[in-house]
């Protein structure tokens, strides 16, 4: 049981709010998400098993959705934008440092499990390219100082 | 007219029924739109866009197999926008797509290669390298083995979804699925789960690409040098048209010949695949003899004289009557005629039997009822127009696979709801559906109480008995009150010490039920009905007839015998015990083996080795056939041709796909040969002279010529229609089965999805699928005594005892122990009592 109480009362909740019962694993994917930061398949079978859905089903939709960590990520998933306008702007040097700086590739964790990175396609903030998403928070307009101080500030937060 | 629409396709109009597609309608015309994600089985997506046409004042092209056809709808299949509509498509599917199809199994049968040959472009214009996914180093050619038998290649996938969506929407088994999106879409199954459908292999079948591949043709063979025969499955009795993809003698694989009223193209993997073991090298090669204790191979004719010698000894010393007959529920109609007539007129016996696997035979009396009810019976198309499903001491899903696919379109179709009453939880309960689980032969108490609960009667004393709760039976008997109820009576109804009152109560609760409500017999048997009806049983002499004096006349009198014997006969059962008493001399037994799978293993053993003189006509060396003086190789099923009727009443005709292999013959072959040496005098051709010997004789088979069956089948009219009176207002519960404290579980068993008797394990595709013999015992049974998933555990009988591997299985009830009866090396037989009804047994850990 890896699934806390809580999360499983509101999954349990979910199983007949919608006409079918496929519709509930949106909803749930996002439970899950919250509780855990990421996806993992005995998280997925749990919650399957909860709302009333084959395990497949449920493994499949998450699958579909690359926009959900399917491993666990550092505490800060760093997801630079790496679409047209960003990469105009510059996003691929944004890249390069980040990479240099937080000594990981693209699609690593650090080894403290405090950073992750990823490069994603267009997140809609063209006008402020270039621009990275950390967990629920666009940051814009990136320079190779600011995003210096973002890190010394998160790597600091970690400290105390 | 309001339920129909006119449409124009290239200029034609065609009128088709509200809710067709384009597709349906250009069909109609004969205008072919390719496809690759269509199926008519199933509901369209429109996912590979291959069937792209032009509509009228539609500014973009439609898809034909989603696009609903609508009134005044004007249709242009080949116009320039649709053609290059179909190329750009086609251009975009090839994209990825690798240019391997010299080493590809499905080449020369490809949808991609010939739709590419008929609507692609000639060239790619792409000069990327093309994308290539790459499971895992350790594979080459980039393939997967996604399940036991079946290789996966991503890349040359084309995402029609066609595989996921057969044993999601019509096998309703959830472990095979498309994950990620876009360009990398793969199928898989799931991470932890195999993929292991008993319908798996219609994937590799059904896939328009090479991407899903069996395992057992992978490598093998170009499709374009194979020959095709149209054959019947013989692994159960659902009948499944199959055609045999063969080579000079070699079988490479079977497919679905797709009878839309039989499997509708839908086999289990047991018949695709089990039935290879036609192909096996370890089958019998030579007739052997036993001499000085050894079997030794010896020629044909000599192996006939012997036989014929000895049979006519035996004859001389103790009369017919000391000789037996065991056949089995596989032999053709033709095979039991001449069965019948080897033993009734040759011998002068009527000691024979087609069935030894069950103990608990039904009488002549019991058949008859059974044909009767069989009269009136459901075809499989039409299970879709009762509300209401019930199984009795069926395991469906396992002994009837494609039976029960017409059952869970019923379902799914949301036109039936199923209920299933067994001695476990069937794995038919997984889909939507009630069960309730009695104790193991608790089907008459079951029967019982649920007439009780049909009648009103308060059933809260009687329960108990069957090991039943009164409200879950008062429920379902609310339910069957409401529409129309299929009544499915499964083989352990009637095979069953009780077996008479069973399919009595069966009777008396349809017509509580009304007119409306039928009953359906299941028979484990690819030809179980037949063997009866052509005189395969010592009551029932042949197209169904009473074995009584004025019958036996009149049958001597065609067969121009003398005079028939006037014994009752015995059945298996019987002329075993006969047998191991002495009392039986000598046993003719074809293509059976009591000893691996009679229920009570001393007592076939016994049989064997007191009974003077025994024949075993065998494909594989059994069991049986090492105890025995000869051993004469039989064919195996694509090797002769003949006719079968399945458990729907369906006469059906196998096509001989190739000569019979090494010195094999065909079991009407071995038997006229050793008929004609004892002084029969007619000579048949082959199968078909049998045929209409039949015909000619028989009021059923009369007017139907060996070849008007070849196809389709025909439904027979068994016309028993006779009324039975049977009065059950004296039935009372019996009491439940009580274990001994020293044996607490009460041992079930039964056959396997996968296997058929030893045949299958001849099939290298069966043991890859399921490796093993296993005990089944409920978690809760299990964790009592601390066992657990996976070990080794003595299972003993007062009888004797086995070491088998357990897996804990929630299936299984309480109180008891489940062992699948098909492998030959676990010996379950051995536990059995062939006297009790029921037997007990121990599971301890080792």
């Amino acid at each position: 049981m890896l699934i806390s109480e809580e999360t499983r009362k509101k999954l349990a909740e979910l199983k007949d709010k919608y006409p079918t019962r496929q519709a509930s694993i949106m909803p749930a994917l996002h439970l899950v998400f919250d509780e855990f930061g990421y996806l993992g398949v005995e998280q997925l079978d749990e919650a399957a098993d909860i709302i009333g859905v084959s395990r497949l089903d449920m493994n499949e939709t998450a699958s579909f959705y690359t926009l959900f960590p399917k491993q666990k990520v550092g505490k800060y998933l760093i997801q630079v934008c790496t679409n047209l306008s960003c990469a105009l702007m510059g996003a691929d040097n944004l890249v390069e440092y980040l990479e240099e700086k937080l000594g990981i590739k693209l699609g690593e964790t650090t080894p403290d499990g405090i950073f992750t990175l990823w490069n994603v396609e267009c997140l809609g903030s063209c006008g402020t390219a270039p621009m990275m998403q950390v967990n629920d928070e666009y940051y814009e307009d990136l320079t190779r100082e600011k995003v210096d101080e973002l890190i010394e500030n998160w790597r600091k937060g970690e400290g105390s | 007219m309001a339920d129909q629409v006119t449409l124009t396709i290239e200029g034609r109009e065609v009128t088709v029924p509200k809710g067709s597609t384009i597709l349906d309608a250009a069909t109609r015309l004969g205008i072919v739109i390719p496809t690759f994600c269509w199926d008519p089985r199933l509901r369209s997506i429109a996912a590979c866009r291959m069937c792209l046409v032009e509509v009228e004042k539609s500014p973009k092209l439609v898809t034909a197999c989603a696009a609903p056809a609508m009134d005044g709808m004007v249709v242009k299949v080949f116009s320039d926008k649709a053609v290059n509509g179909r190329k750009a498509v086609m251009e975009f599917q090839l994209v990825n797509h690798p240019l391997d199809c010299p080493t590809c199994d499905k080449g020369g049968e490809c949808e991609l290669q010939n739709h590419s040959f008929s609507h692609g472009p000639g060239q790619k214009r792409t000069s990327e390298p093309r994308n290539r996914v790459i499971f895992d180093g350790k594979y080459v050619f980039d393939e997967i083995p996604i399940g036991p038998v079946i290789w996966y290649n991503s890349n040359r996938c084309i995402k029609c979804y066609k595989c996921t969506r057969l044993v999601k929407e019509i096998a309703g088994d959830a472990d095979l699925g498309a994950f990620n999106r876009g360009y990398k879409t793969i199928l898989h199954r799931h991470k932890n789960v195999p993929f292991k459908s008993e319908f798996s292999g219609n994937t590799v079948q059904y896939c328009p690409v090479g991407a899903l591949v069996a395992d057992s043709f992978r490598f093998k063979e170009r499709t374009w040098m194979l020959e095709q025969t149209p054959s019947v499955c013989h692994l159960c009795g659902d009948g499944c048209n199959t055609a045999l993809w063969h080579q000079g003698q070699k079988l490479f694989r079977i497919y679905a010949r797709w009878n839309n009223h039989v499997e509708d193209g839908l086999i289990c993997d047991r018949g695709r695949f089990g039935g290879l073991y036609a192909d096996d090298e370890r089958r019998l090669q030579h007739p052997q003899i036993r001499k000085e204790g050894k079997l030794v191979e010896v020629s044909w004719n000599e192996a006939i004289r012997y036989v014929a010698d000895m049979l006519e000894n035996i004859m001389d010393k103790h009369g017919g009557e000391s000789i037996g007959f065991i056949g089995n529920e596989m032999l053709s109609n033709e095979e039991a005629y001449l069965f019948n007539r080897f033993a009734r007129q040759v011998i002068g016996t009527n000691n024979l039997d087609f069935r030894f696997e069950d103990r608990h035979l039904p009488s002549k009396e019991l058949n008859f009822h059974l044909l009767s009810i069989m009269s009136d019976r459901v075809p499989y198309i039409d299970f879709k127009k009762f509300d209401n499903i019930l199984f009795v001491g069926a395991d469906s899903e396992v002994r009837h696979p494609v039976l029960t696919l017409w059952v869970k379109r019923a379902i799914y179709s949301g036109a039936s709801r199923t209920y299933a009453a067994y001695h476990r939880k069937t794995d038919y309960n997984l889909h939507p559906a009630e069960s309730i689980e009695y104790f193991p032969q608790g089907e008459y108490n079951f029967l019982l109480c649920l007439y009780k609960a049909l009648k009103g009667d308060d059933i809260k004393d009687i329960t108990s008995s069957a090991g039943v709760r009164a409200e879950d039976v008062e429920k379902w008997a609310e339910d069957f009150k409401n529409g129309k109820t299929l009544i499915f009576a499964g083989e352990d109804v009637y095979n069953n010490p009780r077996g008479t009152e069973n399919i009595q109560l069966i009777e008396a609760i349809r017509d509580l039920l009304g007119q409306e409500s039928k009953v359906n017999i299941l028979f484990d048997g690819a030809n179980y009905i037949g063997n009866i009806l052509c005189g395969a049983t010592p009551g029932i002499l042949p197209f169904g007839v009473d074995n009584i004096y004025d019958n036996r006349k009149a049958l001597a009198d065609s067969w121009g015998a003398e005079k028939l014997s006037d014994s009752e006969g015995m059945n298996t059962a019987e002329m075993l015990n006969a047998a191991a008493e002495g009392k039986l001399k000598a046993l003719f037994i074809l293509g059976a083996d009591p000893v691996g799978f009679y229920p009570g293993r001393g007592i076939a053993e016994k049989a064997m080795k007191k009974a003077e003189f025994k024949v075993v006509c065998e494909t594989f060396l059994t069991e049986t056939g090492k105890s025995a003086d000869v051993v004469l190789p039989l064919a195996a099923f694509p090797e002769y041709e003949g006719t079968l009727i399945s458990t729907e009443g369906r006469l059906q005709s196998f096509q001989k796909a190739y000569e019979t292999a090494y010195t094999s013959a065909e079991g009407w072959r071995i038997m006229l040969r050793i008929m004609q040496k004892l002084g029969f005098e007619e000579d048949y051709n082959g199968p078909e002279d049998i045929w209409n010997e039949i015909g000619d004789n028989s009021e059923i088979f009369s007017n139907i010529s060996h070849k008007g069956v070849s196809f389709r089948g025909l439904l027979i009219d068994m016309k028993f229609d006779k009324k039975r009176e049977t009065d059950i207002s004296g039935f009372e519960a019996v009491e439940a089965p009580k274990p001994p404290p020293e044996y607490p579980l009460i041992l079930t068993y039964g056959t396997s999805v996968y296997q058929k008797r030893h045949l299958t394990h001849y099939a290298a595709d069966m043991e890859k699928i399921e490796p093993g013999a296993r005990i089944y015992m409920n978690t809760k049974n299990a964790n009592s005594i601390d066992i657990h998933d996976n070990d080794t555990v003595r299972v003993s009988s007062g009888k004797g005892s086995l070491t088998l591997k357990l897996t804990t299985d929630q299936r299984v009830r309480p109180g008891t122990v489940f062992i699948p009866t098909n492998f030959i090396e676990a010996e379950f037989n051995t536990l059995l009592d062939s006297k009790a009804d029921l037997t007990f047994v121990k599971v301890e850990k080792l």
